[in-house]
């Protein structure tokens, strides 16, 4: 440590007018009198270089009143309507579903903006208690959005109010499963939000849930495009916990399109330069996410190093569902590695937590990694065992389109119980199940946008 | 060069954090106080965190000081980055606003969201210029994607355009002309009739001053 010694004015600059990278002497890592010194120096010529910086004119710095009686009056519009809302909202949405449309449809008085304000945050509210409810809570949000006179306000609103209803009818129905809908939806907010000048923030936003539809179709090269422009945008305006589910979003899509080294770089630039926005288990799950990819890229020490990281997040903070999916993402690994034993007995645990917390399909596919492990050490009858189990398991799920996969796992079962089983036979169990859990119809889901 | 005792230990040389210094008055063309009043305003709103805000559930009130914060730097980025006339620029701050606050989710960091909408709104305007009437000769840099920058760099051209608004017109030229048109120490010396020894020295000790005046209003006040 240099105690009362600092480099002089002239090297300071001199060290300025060079890159930051060259800041490599070693009483700048030590003076943070010198850095900060060296720091406001490059900020100084940075902006010397820029033209508004020599622009002598005066700035009238002076509030504009009618700006402000503008903007007040607005303030003062929306609550009232807002306020006249609430209980309107609350009559609407009284009783089942089913009853609600008909409600509106009979009665005019709930044709406001404030209605359709109140209509979207409700629907927002519902998304994870009742998601059919909100299914229809956005419905009602566009069926009011669609038929409001825009004369009535201010330039643009009515437009936005559409796109954003829109965005979160497409939103609500993805998470029902509603592909083809949520897309139609997705387009039909696109066409509102594009036809405005300020919609780009908001289009920002529908990026995010068209990725998830795209990523869902597997349409990887456009969720890909979608998903950083998305990022980029809403870097810009601050939202930088958005932006970095938009770049975690491309990050999967990358991994999807099995390019590990790009999702894991990708996920580790979120985990890097996005570590003051995101919670704990995000953090955790990019951790597993950088594990998956260093698996599939053969690093398997490194794969293990940044699972168990997760796994001791999730166990702090009690994510049994997490933990136990990334327990299971350890055995495999370690299955991956050569250590069999070690899986195997790491797998049992596994199958007994994933069972426990009712996630049946992947207790099934655990037990079939089980199953394949004894198979490679000829243990035939634990074979047979466990594949009757990974059918029981499957069948657990309800899932119609498991059907090919149950087919496969009976044959593999018979197999074993003819000690014959093989390593090829768990592949196309697996290239099966994959087959059976993607969407029926793809083709049909890339609907034309509305004109 | 190299590692001295710092040059003078009466001068804040290496500056830092917590001091509100007033500037020296022989060498500032306003009253210093007006200085840190009107610049440090800048850089106290770049020092402090942007709170997340819900824009539809503000206040009159509210959004009155959120419009007399952000106004100057939103005005700063349509009149002298887009070169927008600044009666056209009120009424985009304006329609910024309307925008800010039909915003139905939660805002994280309010500057940043309404600098990133001024320049969409800058360009929007340019853009529809195009379709009205003759573009300005400039307006390819108005409407250059390039010319979108963060809410701080934005925030730093404003706090450094008055900077150098408080520097003497002999700092100011000499500073111009090496550090924005690129002019030589030897250019300068032929152009103020001098030694390039002595342009040198003047460029330097300009450059000083300027950070000198940078630190001085941008110092947080505790």
């Amino acid at each position: 440590m240099i105690a009362g010694e600092h480099f002089d004015e002239e090297f300071l600059i001199f060290l300025a007018e060079g890159s930051a990278e060259k800041d490599t002497h070693p009483h700048l890592v030590d003076c943070t009198d010198c850095r900060s010194a060296v720091d406001e120096y490059r900020t100084v010529l940075t902006s010397f270089a820029e033209e508004s910086t020599w622009d002598a004119r005066p700035l009238d710095e002076t509030p504009n009143p009618q700006t402000i009686a503008t903007l007040r009056a607005f303030v003062d519009r929306t609550h009232r309507e807002d306020a006249e809302a609430e209980p309107l909202v609350a009559e609407l949405l009284a009783g089942p579903r089913e009853e609600w449309m008909p409600r509106l449809l009979a009665d005019a008085k709930y044709r406001t903006a404030g209605v359709v304000r109140r209509l979207i945050a409700a629907a927002y509210g519902a998304i994870d208690r009742m998601p059919p409810d909100a299914v229809e809570i956005a419905r009602l949000a566009c069926e009011v959005a669609d038929n409001l006179d825009a004369e009535s306000y201010v330039t643009g609103l009515v437009r936005k109010l559409r796109g954003v209803a829109y965005r979160d009818l497409s939103f609500a129905l993805l998470y029902v499963g509603e592909l083809e809908k949520s897309l139609k939806a997705a387009h039909m907010s696109s066409a509102e939000l594009s036809s405005l000048d300020d919609g780009e923030f908001e289009l920002a936003r529908l990026d995010i849930v068209l990725t998830s539809i795209e990523r869902a179709t597997e349409d990887l090269g456009s969720g890909i495009e979608r998903s950083g422009r998305a990022a980029a945008t809403l870097e810009q305006y601050g939202e930088r916990a958005r932006a970095a589910a938009a770049l975690s979003a491309k990050a999967s899509l990358y991994s999807m399109a099995r390019d590990y080294l790009t999702a894991r770089q990708l996920w580790s630039s979120v985990l890097d330069g996005y570590s003051d926005v995101i919670g704990r288990d995000v953090h955790a799950e990019l951790l597993v996410n950088i594990g998956y990819c260093d698996r599939e890229l053969g690093r398997t020490a490194e794969a293990l190093r940044f699972f168990e990281a997760g796994a001791a997040i999730f166990k702090q903070l009690r994510l049994s569902s997490q933990l136990a999916r990334t327990e299971y993402n350890i055995a495999v690994t370690l299955r991956a590695s050569g250590d069999l034993q070690t899986s195997a007995e790491k797998l049992v645990d596994v199958v007994r937590e994933l069972k426990s917390l009712g996630m049946h399909g992947v207790a099934a596919t655990a037990l079939m990694d089980l199953a394949e492990i004894h198979s490679i050490r000829g243990n035939f009858p634990a074979v047979e065992r466990l594949c009757h189990e990974a059918m029981d398991q499957f069948q657990r799920t309800g899932m119609a389109t498991s059907s090919l996969a149950l087919t496969a796992l009976a044959l593999v079962r018979d197999a074993a119980a003819q000690a014959r089983a093989s390593r090829e036979m768990f592949v196309e169990v697996r290239q099966r199940l994959a087959e059976s859990t993607r969407p029926a119809n793809r083709l049909l889901l890339h609907a034309e946008p509305p004109a | 060069m190299g590692l001295t005792k710092s040059i003078n230990p009466e001068e804040p040389a290496a500056p830092s954090e917590g001091k509100a210094t007033v500037l020296e008055q022989e060498t500032l063309e306003v009253p210093a106080t007006a200085a840190a009043e009107s610049t440090g305003k800048a850089k106290r709103e770049s020092a402090k965190p942007s709170r997340a805000v819900e824009p539809h559930l503000l206040s009159a009130d509210e959004i009155e000081v959120l419009y007399v914060e952000h106004r100057t730097l939103l005005l700063f980025i349509a009149s002298r980055k887009f070169h927008i006339a600044d009666g056209e620029a009120e009424n985009l701050i304006q329609d910024v606003f309307l925008s800010f606050l039909q915003t139905c989710t939660r805002i994280d960091n309010v500057r940043s969201w309404l600098v990133a909408a001024m320049c969409n709104a800058s360009r929007h305007f340019w853009r529809a210029q195009g379709r009205t009437e003759s573009l300005p000769d400039d307006y390819a840099n108005a409407c250059d994607p390039k010319t979108w920058g963060t809410a701080e760099e934005h925030a730093m051209r404003l706090t450094m355009s008055k900077v150098v608004g408080y520097m003497q017109p002999k700092c100011r030229e000499t500073l111009r002309l090496h550090y924005f048109e690129g002019r030589s120490a030897n250019d300068i010396a032929k152009e103020l009739e001098t030694t390039p020894r002595y342009a040198e020295k003047l460029i330097h000790n300009c450059l000083r001053r300027a950070r000198e005046i940078y630190t001085n209003i941008t110092a947080v006040i505790r």
